[in-house]
């Protein structure tokens, strides 16, 4: 019998312990609430793949679009966001059967490798096993990971990706074919999980990689690197609309997104006393040292830093300024914030145990400093059980997991399943594509653009939060619901239970409620057709 | 030390500002939090509607422009093109103008409404509180803390201030719907094609 106490099994034990926890945030009830719009879409077009082997937006009954049909071409073959994810949710829909949990599965899973890899690299580069640890477990209890982790989306393989590039770049890959191969595939593989990821990771860590690390680029190597890249990624520049999305590109937002993304950096991924500790710290050894030592762990914290800040600056022009866009670079900051534990705790322990605790278990050091210095953004919705206010993240997750409530999604789908015929149309405002995967009806509405009615629908779902298109007018499901209820002669309404909220499970910490609302804003309401005004069968 | 007494000073801060705990030892202190956020909403909603008027203002003034004809000086030679000649299906300037500056409206609308639209249902919200908090003979009554009743004030100050918020909006987005439709009026199109055939002269 293996003594338990063998020293090789010993160091072994606390990741598998992180590990352990981390299977279970991220695995235990996966499915306890429906998917939202955007993971519905993702599931939707998954579905579609099952029955015609590629990303079909029409599947003979109901349409998959949030862009008013500018997703897909004359085919419906979907040509706007790239495949990889999609082909993910198939494959697990393939073996699971169409379910929540399915769905979502595969993306935690890669959620929690991305936990084992980030302790991979830095006690294999670094040897520093305390190090290590600490980064895996700040990754573990990172609430925003987790929840972005559990979604049916791109995200924690965008991660993935991102974290096993630069797993490979610390690997001999100058010499060695098999780290070229996983640095090249890494890169390809993550352009078609998101493009803008790819062009913002990837431009980034080249940039700091010739800065810091050039004496480690041979000239040929690296040439090879690209172009094998380049050929991987050639048939997807075709394949999707990249031109097409390239045009939304505004250079009047870029202010306002950096503004934006530097606010979500340090409320939600890396609290501003740290960065400005490390800003600091460089500045020192910048302007009073030789500089880094060309192995040393400041270099590659320096390293990781300017990823970020460069993968931060390339994002700023693309229309939407969000968090989700900053997920990949969860596992580099979980990185640098576990190096930063560990040099105050070689400092002064007590404090390097109070910023454990205060960076594992509350937010209050990305929350209360930017309250102070006014920069919070706190959007006026928000509740004081959000991420946004001073909080226990890790309770309040927990709290969601265990007993979780009945969303906006999950109220409109059960009730929709209990009350309408499968050949019924559903006219909805916003949320078309949950009740598109989870119902049999025909839905409509959306943001999918006009709605092509034969007859007045027998459903409707008007939304408190009104949606507005690109160009600034009213969504025309929005138009359509409204004049058909103007007066509501032909329908009546029924209050369902729980609140209309704007999105349901969505993981951004601006919209996300881990509980149920505190104060009820808006009921939600839906009209259903009189049956004197429905035709007969 | 420092480092610890820093770590220690959001400890503290940080748990006293846990929700429980805040409205254990500060029962209001929640509600003045959130009007605090009304009012910096307030702020950008006048800021936002008055950058709405500005850019309604400058859309009726390009209409006015279009509408005149254009002053051509008699001294000028028709044969000789005044400017390089555009291109078939080119936009005018004025066009170009008009287009840019109705959606920065658009926008802007939208901007302020959405704005206005969570206001409405966060005060509507505070003020049921505030009354299941106080009695029903008003603010005034000796059951109603102090704190109460000038909370309840205070959101009755700013449902004023909401109502002409949104009266301003109702007229600027009603102006907007006159420009927007008169772009699209023939009289418009005829206007704009003048304009583009005058500037090929």
């Amino acid at each position: 019998m293996d003594n338990p106490l063998n020293p090789e099994k010993r160091s072994f034990l606390p990741i598998l312990i992180i590990l352990a926890v981390g299977a279970f945030l991220l695995l235990f009830h996966l499915d306890h609430r429906p998917f939202w719009q955007d993971e519905a879409e993702t599931a939707g077009l998954a579905k579609n793949v099952l029955k015609y082997g590629v990303p079909r937006a029409y599947d003979g009954v109901n349409i998959i679009s949030q862009e008013q049909g500018r997703e897909y071409d004359q085919n419906f073959l979907w040509r706007w966001s790239p495949w990889l994810q999609i082909y993910v949710a198939a494959a697990a829909f393939r073996l699971g059967g169409l379910t929540t949990y399915a769905g979502r599965l595969p993306f935690a899973v890669l959620g929690l490798v991305c936990i084992f890899l980030v302790y991979r690299l830095v006690s294999r580069n670094f040897g520093d096993r305390a190090w290590a640890l600490w980064s895996a477990a700040l990754l573990t209890v990172s609430v925003p990971f987790l929840l972005y982790a559990r979604q049916c989306r791109y995200y924690s393989l965008g991660a993935l990706l991102a974290l096993t590039s630069i797993y490979a770049f610390r690997e001999d890959w100058q010499a060695k074919t098999g780290p070229a191969l996983l640095l090249g595939l890494a890169l390809g593989l993550l352009f078609y999980t998101n493009y803008l990821l790819f062009l913002s990771f990837t431009g980034a860590a080249f940039l700091a990689a010739v800065l810091l690390y050039r004496v480690k680029m041979p000239w040929t190597r690296s040439l090879t690197l690209i172009i094998g890249t380049g050929i991987i990624i050639l048939p997807g520049l075709f394949l999707f609309h990249i031109q097409q999305q390239a045009t939304m590109v505004n250079l009047e937002a870029i202010f306002a997104n950096l503004v934006n993304y530097s606010g979500d950096f340090f409320q939600f991924l890396l609290p501003l006393p740290v960065a400005l500790y490390l800003f600091w710290r460089w500045c020192r050894i910048l302007w009073t040292r030789a500089g880094f030592p060309q192995e040393s762990p400041d270099r590659f914290i320096f390293f990781l830093a300017l990823v970020v800040i460069g993968n931060i600056l390339l994002l700023t022009p693309a229309p939407q300024g969000e968090l989700r866009y900053l997920v990949h670079l969860y596992p580099l900051c979980a990185i640098m914030l576990g190096w930063v534990i560990c040099r105050a705790w070689r400092y002064h322990k007590f404090s390097g145990a109070l910023l454990a605790v205060l960076l594992m278990g509350t937010n209050w050091l990305n929350v209360l400093p930017m309250y102070w210095l006014d920069l919070l953004n706190r959007p006026i919705h928000n509740e004081a059980y959000m991420l946004t206010y001073p909080n226990l993240p890790l309770k309040l997750y927990l709290a969601e997991l265990t007993s979780p409530y009945s969303d906006v999604n999950q109220n409109l789908i059960q009730y929709f399943n209990g009350h309408a015929q499968p050949a019924e149309t559903i006219l909805v405002a916003y949320g078309d594509l949950p009740l598109q995967f989870y119902t049999s009806c025909r839905v409509l509405g959306g943001l999918q653009g006009q709605s092509h009615l034969s007859r007045p629908p027998e459903w409707l779902v008007p939304r408190r939060y009104t949606r507005w298109n690109r160009r600034y007018d009213l969504n025309p499901s929005e138009v359509l619901i409204r004049q058909l209820l103007s007066p509501p002669t032909d329908y009546q309404p029924v209050v369902l239970g729980g609140e209309d909220e704007v999105f349901g499970n969505q993981p951004d910490p601006y919209f996300h409620h881990f509980l149920p609302p505190m104060e009820s804003l808006s009921p939600l309401v839906i009209y259903g057709k009189k049956s004197s005004s429905r035709p007969t069968p | 030390m420092l480092l610890a007494a820093g770590l220690l000073l959001i400890f503290v801060l940080g748990f006293l500002q846990l929700y429980p705990v805040q409205n254990f030892f500060f029962p209001s202190n929640y509600q003045k939090i959130k009007l605090k956020l009304v009012r910096k909403e307030c702020r950008k909603i006048n800021k936002g509607l008055a950058s709405l008027q500005t850019q309604v203002d400058n859309l009726t003034r390009l209409r006015d422009q279009a509408d005149q004809p254009a002053p051509i000086p008699l001294n000028r030679d028709l044969a000789k093109p005044a400017s390089p000649r555009p291109a078939a299906g080119a936009r005018s300037p004025l066009e170009l103008s008009w287009q840019s500056g109705m959606l920065a409206a658009k926008k802007k609308r939208v901007y302020v409404s959405r704005k206005l639209n969570y206001i409405e249902m966060i005060l509507k919200s505070m003020d049921q509180a505030v009354k299941t908090s106080c009695s029903t003979d008003g603010f005034g009554s000796s059951t109603c803390t102090v704190e109460s009743g000038k909370i309840g004030r205070q959101i009755l100050e700013i449902q004023t201030r909401w109502r002409t918020y949104n009266d301003r909006l109702v007229d600027l987005s009603k102006k907007l719907a006159e420009l927007e439709e008169y772009a699209r009026s023939p009289q418009a199109k005829t206007s704009s094609n003048t304009k583009k055939d005058e500037s090929r002269l």
